[in-house]
């Protein structure tokens, strides 16, 4: 897929998250609600208990119980550069970051939200132009962020496991919603260039072309084809 | 304006961390895990391959020649699958843990299990075949022109005097909006100045735990799965 193509791809997609969390403020309505397993809470304690301490239906030894929450990811770059990145009080932002790590409580995940905004805003300007950020809303209020930022704080990734490949990132929420039909599999595979992305896309707001990148394409490194895939150490 | 809040919209020109102790995706992203980097994730990948769903998590961050996986940390990615996006779904939790010496115990769910050691890249299989795991160090594939954003950040530190709007968004002129773009692009270090940008994590290492499990495992909800990492305290 061509760098074009790519960028409208990830525009759309985007577009199609924010659409679903438009539809409610819960993260859970993007596919964090209605399992099966039990929430056992959340903040720093374990999340679910689905394949901890059930024994199993094949003679395995039970799954260990998930401990106190240390870290979590999902997205590239969310905690890093949306949760209280430009902040003065350097450990105050470090005592949020650490919060934001250690909360397992998918449902609740939301509450980032007025966060990610106002880190938003400052992307946003970057091109001298204020409210062309992608899914930035009119009028120019202080609302101007919210739907996007509420889309990503539902911080996972999402792969189509019956497609034949994966091109494409966010490629699924784009599907899912039929703004822009297709059959690729999305997820993030190594040699997406998610950086040069999202500086486009958050700093600029230009779909169709890279208009900020960091001169850094994929190498050979995050080409692998066969298991493990990943290079080996140098 | 004053310069802090002027460099709080420098550091914004790059999606990764501006903070002093973020450097990445999500590499030494926050205190806790910098005094704890085999607790740190740094990236999941995540694609279907041959019926298959594949999984990378990576954690430890500039990991040097000796690192080893914590036998005090749970790796576990959570996973989702449903029929439509933004359906709910069914939740299945793939868990691994290592003993000291280094032996995994995955589990997906209560419907696979493997155990034993997962260092061969051929990858450990699981009896029922439905998981196969390597576990190991591996090159950090996160590529990203790190010197470049740092200079930008620099060169945001002498500046002075932004105006913000009701929504956080800075005033920029183009010549300081251009400049700033720029410096993203290229190496600081370059002779001369403005060369062709340098990837920071070329030749850096990251434990990988790679997993390849049958779609099957983590499919009852349907198609869509998303997924998300988490690292947690082990017994």
């Amino acid at each position: 897929m061509n760098t074009k193509l790519y960028l409208g791809f990830l525009a759309t997609s985007l577009i199609a998250v924010a659409a679903l969390q438009g539809c409610g403020d819960d993260p859970a309505n993007t596919g964090g609600s209605g399992s099966t397993t039990t929430t056992t809470g959340g903040g720093g304690e374990s999340n679910t208990t689905s394949s901890t301490g059930t024994g199993g239906t094949n003679n395995n030894p039970p799954a260990p119980a998930l401990g106190a929450q240390i870290d979590r990811f999902g997205r590239p770059a969310i905690n890093t550069a949306l949760n209280h990145t430009f902040d003065a009080d350097a450990a105050a932002a470090g005592k949020a970051k650490d919060t934001y790590n250690q909360d397992g409580d998918s449902s609740k995940w939301s509450v980032n939200a007025a966060e990610f905004a106002k880190n938003l805003g400052i992307l946003d300007g970057l091109d001298t132009k204020c409210g062309n950020q992608l899914l930035a809303a009119m009028p120019l209020d202080n609302k101007r962020y919210n739907t996007l930022a509420g889309a990503l704080a539902n911080d996972r990734i999402f792969v189509d496991t019956s497609a034949v490949s994966c091109t494409t990132y966010l490629a699924v929420e784009a599907n899912g919603t039929m703004l822009l039909p297709n059959k690729d599999g999305g997820g993030r595979k190594l040699d997406y260039d998610v950086i040069d992305v999202s500086y486009t896309v958050l700093a600029t707001g230009e779909l169709m072309a890279i208009k900020a990148d960091d001169g850094v394409p994929a190498d050979a490194d995050t080409k692998g084809e066969i298991f493990p895939y990943l290079a080996a150490p140098h | 304006m004053k310069r802090m809040t002027w460099l709080k919209g420098a550091l914004a020109l790059s999606v990764l961390s501006a903070a002093s102790w973020a450097i990445a995706a999500d590499h030494l992203d926050a205190p806790i895990v910098n005094a704890d980097p085999l607790a740190d994730i740094t990236d999941l990948y995540s694609w279907t391959e041959a019926g298959n769903v594949i999984f990378a998590l990576n954690v430890s961050p500039l990991a040097g020649m000796g690192a080893k996986f914590s036998d005090k940390v749970q790796y576990v990615i959570h996973t989702e699958s449903a029929a439509m996006f933004g359906s709910a779904g069914e939740k299945v939790d793939i868990i691994c843990t290592f003993n000291a010496a280094q032996k995994i115990s995955c589990w997906v769910g209560d419907q696979d299990y493997v155990t034993g050691d997962a260092s061969a890249t051929t990858g450990l299989q699981s009896a029922g075949k439905g998981i196969k795991v390597f576990a190991g160090l591996r090159d950090d594939p996160f590529f990203f022109n790190l010197a470049g954003f740092l200079d930008t950040v620099a060169t945001v530190k002498a500046a002075a005097g932004l105006k913000f709007d009701a929504a956080n968004c800075p005033a920029l002129d183009p010549a300081t909006s251009g400049l700033l773009l720029k410096k993203l692009s290229t190496d600081p270090a370059s002779m001369p100045v403005g060369g062709p940008a340098k990837d920071f994590f070329a030749g850096k290492n990251v434990l990988s735990i790679v997993l390849s499990i049958d779609k099957k495992l983590i499919s009852d909800g349907g198609p869509i799965l998303s997924a998300w990492a988490s690292t947690n305290k082990g017994s």
